[in-house]
């Protein structure tokens, strides 16, 4: 399996926490809360279609809002083959991670 | 929750969006971007929204740019590349080919520039459309003269308003200038110029535009003696040296010195000068200051607002209460119809270049003409080659190509081909254009900075002709069927050879056109140029009406600027006709007689006087010894006339006196004013 981008597994990672709610939109808002600045939309709108062209992604779709000018939402979910990318990655990073200390950022 | 209003996305952002995002989640991503687009509005204002639409708008525009161009160019590369190899392999054709349209293109572009050039002529007077020349035009048959006499532009400027500036001008033709106390008589030939010289009066630089670099207005004129120099003049006679109220020798001008400086009148000016100095009618009242010599160019500027034609009609009716000639009325022709429209006038020396409007229409016909083979002889060898090309275009359609990339591909590089052949075609005029000139008679010449608008402008036309002959080879080439391409029964359609045979019949119809054309010229100057004229010009006495014409100033006469259809007959003397008229037929005298006015005249002149050889003239310092026969000489005379003349209607009695003295000096400089003439006219009978 290909390993996955920074940004993929951002997303991958956010999209698994909003279960089924996540869509660009809330995507890119979660992103602001945890790492404290906006992405521009094509910034997340390119790995959302690599991932989903990969078949990391499965899309369902929503229907048009007046908040939203009247156009449909397009959500995304998991697919196995998105959590088995997600479950590779970590143990990648947690072999990469094992030993190392460093202080706390926040403290 | 329903927020109170939904904000839509700004329609330029809009317009971006639906040119760059991707058509499948187009409608989605609109959404999203709305969403944001609101909440950003709700919290922060709609200002700070706008800011943040535009900059993602602005950021996704460098990178299709540059994906755009990557493709293009990888495309373009491969074009060029196909396109070498197509000239590699068919040299004849790509010769040809090239040639043609490398030919067409120069002959139109030299052609443009010949014609520019004469269009461009006296433009360069900011108030050229203010300023008109004074013709006399003939009442009864409308023969048109560009000269008029000096009393009646004098009497314009004096009584109607509509005229600005009136002024008087004569082309005094190229005279002989050196430093101060040059005696021309034996002065050594190397310190002396020869300067185009023209004559006119104090309103001069006030009608035209010509700068005055240094030196005072153009009132300097009315003094006798004061000539403006141009920089170059000026520069040959005093070097670095300021010139200004320095005295100049100046052949035939007394007392002459340099009021100012005067910028040259580019090539495009009808009137060119090396020199202007003053014309002082009063130095020869005969012929420049009488109402019925028609001897001077008038010109005049007329107030801005003032109506062409009402004060036509004034001139006209001022002129008919005037001792004007009664046979012509005046009639005034604006600045820039001189170059072009004086085709068929007399007396227009004063119109340095002239040229027929006629010849300007004739030469942009045979430039669209040639234009016009070129680009077909393109498109036939373009389309005669098409088969050649079947199967790179069958391979390239199997690849997945579509008819609309084919089309490009065939229209870039049509587009190529001219680009490269317009280059080389400016190459060839840059390089034939001084040949040119010499031959034209014209200053052309082709600078990239100063013509760079009109190249820029046949540049846009070489590519349009690219374009143009492109569109049907493409057309042709891309729609191939790929399966006939390539299980080899692959023919031409029949209605292609129709239009080819068509094109083909009218390129060669123009050509031979053309041809015939340059063969009739060809011979015709063949002919001028070698045709015996069956009499030797040199020596040949020409006498206009018995008057003797031909002088050791101008060494012979002109006769084409007597109208052909001003003359009744020609007697020719053959044979050294010496002891009868002068040293000067020894070769022959031919004597032309002009057709007599509608009017006749009966006249009788008393006359009594003295003749005095030119030498014993004080103050005259022209000529030499060896060469007496001067037409310049002078009478000192006493004369009493009496005419009757028939001019229209009118029978006229006139009688006349004038005391000439020559022992005072040179007429010309008749400062005492004691050369008188006087005529007066009785109306005898008026038939109505």
């Amino acid at each position: 399996m290909t390993s996955l981008t920074r940004q993929e597994e951002q997303v991958l990672l956010i999209i698994h926490h909003l279960r089924n709610s996540a869509y660009l939109v809330n995507i890119r808002e979660t992103i602001k809360q945890m790492t404290g600045k906006y992405l521009d939309v094509g910034t997340i709108y390119v790995p959302l279609k690599r991932l989903h062209a990969k078949g990391l992604l499965a899309v369902f779709h929503g229907e048009p809002t007046a908040v939203r000018g009247g156009k449909a939402i397009k959500f995304y979910r998991l697919t196995p083959l998105g959590y088995a990318a997600l479950a590779e990655t970590k143990m990648i990073q947690d072999r990469l991670w094992k030993g190392v200390m460093l202080p706390d950022p926040e403290g | 929750m329903m927020p109170a209003h939904i904000h839509k996305i700004p329609m330029p952002a809009r317009w971006v969006f639906r040119l760059l995002l991707p058509r499948s989640d187009f409608l989605y991503l609109m959404g999203d971007y709305t969403e944001i687009y609101n909440r950003i509005a709700r919290e922060k204002g709609k200002g700070h929204a706008d800011l943040w639409i535009a900059r993602q708008a602005c950021r996704s525009i460098p990178k299709y740019l540059s994906d755009a161009l990557y493709w293009r160019l990888i495309m373009l590369t491969n074009t060029i590349k196909v396109m070498f190899r197509g000239f590699k392999r068919h040299k004849g054709f790509t010769f040809i080919n090239f040639a043609g349209l490398a030919i067409g293109l120069s002959v139109t572009l030299i052609i443009t520039f010949y014609i520019m050039d004469d269009l461009k002529y006296d433009r360069f007077h900011p108030n050229a459309d203010r300023i008109f020349r004074v013709l006399s035009v003939g009442v009864k048959r409308g023969t048109k003269n560009s000269i008029t006499s000096g009393p009646l532009v004098q009497a314009f400027k004096r009584s109607l308003p509509e005229v600005q500036y009136a002024t008087r001008v004569t082309q005094a033709g190229r005279i002989r200038v050196g430093p101060e106390g040059t005696d021309f008589r034996n002065a050594d030939e190397g310190s002396i110029l020869q300067v185009d010289c023209i004559l006119a009066d104090t309103d001069f630089f006030n009608v035209f535009d010509f700068k005055i670099l240094e030196g005072n207005s153009g009132e300097a004129l009315a003094t006798p003696g004061s000539v403006f120099l141009t920089p170059q003049t000026a520069q040959a006679l005093f070097g670095d040296d300021n010139p200004l109220g320095k005295p100049v020798a100046v052949h035939r001008i007394e007392n002459a010195h340099v009021a100012g400086i005067v910028e040259a009148p580019p090539q495009t000016s009808h009137i060119r000068f090396g020199m202007v100095a003053a014309l002082i009618p009063s130095q020869n009242p005969v012929w420049w200051d009488n109402w019925e010599n028609l001897t001077l160019n008038g010109y005049v500027r007329l107030q801005i607002n003032a109506d062409r034609q009402a004060t036509q009609e004034k001139m006209v009716e001022l002129a008919s209460k005037s001792e004007f000639p009664q046979i012509f009325e005046p009639r005034i022709q604006p600045l820039l119809d001189i170059h072009l429209g004086s085709a068929d006038h007399s007396y227009d020396s004063l119109n340095a270049g002239k040229n027929d409007i006629v010849v300007v229409y004739t030469m942009g016909v045979i430039g669209i003409l040639v234009l016009l083979v070129a680009c077909i002889n393109f498109i036939n060898l373009s389309t005669s080659r098409a088969g050649m090309r079947a199967r790179e275009v069958g391979m390239r359609k199997v690849a997945g190509s579509s008819q609309s990339q084919l089309i490009t591909q065939f229209l870039g590089e049509s587009v190529l081909t001219t680009i490269l052949t317009f280059l080389g075609a400016v190459l060839v005029v840059q390089n034939s254009l001084p040949y040119l000139s010499s031959i034209l008679d014209k200053q052309l010449s082709l600078s990239l900075t100063r013509d760079l608008i009109p190249l820029i402008a046949l540049f846009l036309t070489a590519v349009f002709i690219g374009v143009l002959s492109g569109v049907y080879p493409s057309f042709v080439l891309s729609s191939f069927k790929p399966v006939h391409v390539l299980r080899g029964d692959f023919k031409t359609g029949r209605n292609n050879a129709i239009l080819r045979r068509v094109l083909v019949v009218f390129q060669f119809g123009v050509t031979t056109a053309l041809l015939v054309g340059v063969l009739v010229i060809l011979s015709q100057i063949r002919y001028l140029r070698s045709m015996d004229m069956g009499y030797n010009r040199d020596q040949v006495l020409v006498l206009v009406n018995g008057v003797r014409q031909n002088n050791a100033l101008n060494g012979g006469m002109d006769l084409s600027l007597i109208p052909i259809e001003n003359i009744e007959r020609i007697e020719i003397v053959r044979g050294g006709a010496s002891a009868l008229y002068g040293a000067d037929a020894f070769g022959g005298v031919v004597n032309v007689i002009t057709k007599k006015a509608a009017g006749s005249r009966f006249k009788i002149t008393l006359e009594n006087g003295s003749y005095i050889p030119r030498e014993y003239v004080s103050g005259y310092g022209g000529g030499t010894t060896e060469n007496p026969a001067d037409p310049l000489d002078l009478l000192d005379s006493q004369k009493i006339g009496l005419a009757f003349s028939r001019g229209g209607e009118t029978l006229s009695f006139v009688t006349t006196g004038s005391i000439t003295r020559a022992d005072n000096g040179f007429i010309y400089n008749d400062l005492n004013n004691e050369n008188r003439k006087r005529s007066t006219r009785y109306e005898l009978w008026k038939v109505k």
